[in-house]
């Protein structure tokens, strides 16, 4: 990489370390993000450097503790989701014949379906709660990854190496984990930062949509705070460009970051 | 009569999904708590009045019964009564269709076109400036959240730049075409998105379709370029993209949803919303099923342009 190239990497390094930093640490430097620190939509002042919301509540408060569901959230349902997808499209694509039929029509069928409908209708029977978005990203996500895995699969399992394991007697689980997995890894995760991105926007969505806890949330600070866009701008661009930045980060540097690591 | 029997076979075949996707919708309602009943009555209902208006509304019946019940209705285009308001769910659906379906037809007018352009260029300049500058943007398109590309929107051309309503509501009784600059930056957030994620592929689509012999002996031939493109090129980039187009624009109306609510646009995600907020279930099953219906007969319509575009499907289906 040339040193005209280096810097600009750098440099979106820093800014994505600075927007993880905010959403991890920042409710830990969030005093009361309840508070209502002054008149609704006021601009920035010394003591709200971001002015205030609706409620008067104070912006940058809000910014540092509304991000950190935003990364856990995502991250454990979409690990979740690989996990399960990884395990179905394993079954069909090695065991094939009934197996295989099962997990391509529960495919097809999850496919079908729109993701915010998915959301909708288990928000309209579990309420929120960070069970039911995971559940959500699951039931959207895991058919893309078993997809690609049932297919990878498919071909792995006509390869040499698979047959001769096979034939020397290994076991079928043994198979799978030993052979298999390990040569089906790469294309199976190299859309991860992918998927990660749009489970960090369909968590976000909840909130946006005011599905939320009430509590702080980038998402929701966004539809919550437009209204009031022409008075101060900074509650709805702060958590935008915030929640911007760790879409881009997850799709764009994740990716990069796997396809180094299982190179 | 080939492209007859293609299509009563996927007819079929899109007739089960249907079911399989109204056995879920159903079952989704039956087994997450919550229901009618207790939802349309308020926190202060007793027992009594709950299993009372259980029995009026007809849900002590077995469930095989009321699912045979709605999906009869839904049949005959009947998806049931709304609890909350006591009007029929269609009626309830139909003018927020109208809305979603006019943002939809203008996005996808907007977006066929441009992706098709973007994918072009950068499919057949690979490598080049206009190919990394369009790679680039559209990475970031794809990957910021609707409803945060249309928040920024707003910031920049309602609000800094004051040419666009910040909010899309339609004038009182008309339709947004009544006031058609209420639809601009709507469509312009499905639009960024759209255009950026079917560009790309398109892109891969093209450049699938450059090595292909047929182009390669019109461009030796000595065929313009242009003749090249749009009589060879482009049709052979109909079969890998129709798919995905289909995916797109009939994911649009579901998808619409955030987009819709950050304009406050008079489409169906409000009307899912509030169905939501309201456990007003028998709104949310009709939606639901609607659509599904959409995204899998635009499949359908994808299948038969794919049939339309390569006319070796029409010889091997024989």
């Amino acid at each position: 990489m040339s040193a005209a190239r280096r810097v600009p990497a750098g440099l979106a390094v820093l800014v994505v370390a600075f927007v993880l930093g905010v959403a991890v640490f920042g409710p830990a430097f969030a005093a009361d993000p309840e508070r209502i620190v002054g008149l609704p939509y006021t601009a920035p002042t010394a003591g709200s450097p971001l002015g205030t919301d609706g409620t008067g509540r104070d912006v940058l408060e809000r910014v540092l503790a509304g991000g950190r569901s935003l990364v856990t959230v995502p991250v454990v349902a979409t690990l979740l989701a690989t996990a399960l997808g990884l395990l179905l499209g394993l079954v069909g694509g090695y065991f094939g014949g009934v197996a295989d039929a099962v997990v391509s029509r529960l495919d097809h069928l999850l496919l079908g379906l729109p993701p915010v409908l998915v959301l909708l209708v288990l928000l309209n029977g579990w309420g929120y709660s960070a069970v039911t978005i995971t559940a959500a990203v699951v039931l959207t996500g895991t058919p893309f990854v078993s997809r690609v895995t049932r297919a990878e699969t498919l071909h792995a399992v006509e390869d040499g190496y698979v047959v001769t394991a096979y034939a020397t007697g290994d076991s079928h689980l043994s198979v799978i984990v030993r052979e298999i997995l390990p040569n089906i890894a790469r294309p199976v995760l190299a859309d991860f930062g992918t998927r990660l991105a749009i489970a960090i926007t369909l968590t976000a969505a909840v909130g946006f949509l005011g599905f939320g806890s009430g509590g702080p949330n980038w998402g929701a600070m966004i539809s919550e705070n437009v209204e009031g866009i022409r008075l101060t701008p900074w509650g709805v661009a702060v958590p935008a460009l915030l929640l911007g930045v760790l879409t881009v980060a997850a799709n764009l540097g994740l990716d990069r970051l796997v396809g180094k690591v299982l190179r | 009569m080939t492209a007859l029997r293609f299509l009563v076979r996927r007819v079929a075949a899109t007739t089960a999904t249907l079911l399989a996707v109204a056995v879920v919708l159903f079952a989704a309602s039956e087994v997450l708590p919550g229901d009618a009943a207790t939802s349309s009555l308020g926190l202060d209902a007793t027992a009594e009045d709950v299993a009372a208006r259980r029995v009026e509304l007809g849900l002590d019946r077995p469930w095989p019964v009321r699912f045979a019940d709605w999906l009869a209705g839904a049949v005959r285009l009947d998806l049931g009564t709304s609890v909350m308001s006591g009007e029929p769910v269609t009626r309830i659906i139909a003018e927020p269709l109208g809305a979603t379906g006019l943002l939809v037809g203008v996005t996808a007018a907007v977006t066929v076109p441009l992706a098709v352009l973007v994918g072009l260029v950068s499919g057949l300049r690979r490598g080049g400036r206009a190919d990394r500058a369009l790679s680039a943007v559209s990475v970031v398109a794809v990957s910021v959240p609707q409803f945060v590309t249309a928040g920024l929107l707003v910031l920049l051309l309602a609000d800094l730049v004051p040419v666009l309503p910040a909010i899309s509501l339609p004038p009182l009784g008309g339709t947004p075409l009544d006031k058609p600059d209420v639809l601009v930056l709507p469509v312009l957030a499905l639009t960024l998105f759209g255009a950026a994620w079917a560009g790309r592929i398109v892109r891969a689509a093209v450049i699938d379709a450059d090595g292909l012999p047929h182009v390669e002996a019109a461009r030796l031939a000595g065929l313009p370029e242009r003749a090249v493109v749009w009589r060879h090129l482009l049709p052979a980039t109909v079969p890998p993209c129709a798919h995905a187009f289909a995916w797109l624009l009939s994911g649009l109306f579901g998808g619409t949803a955030v987009v819709e609510i950050v304009f406050n646009y008079p489409g169906l995600s409000q009307t899912l919303v509030a169905a939501v907020r309201n456990h007003d279930t028998a709104v949310l099953e009709g939606v639901g099923l609607l659509l599904a219906a959409i995204i899998i007969v635009s499949f359908v319509l994808a299948d038969l342009l794919v049939l339309l575009a390569d006319p070796r499907l029409r010889v091997a289906a024989r």
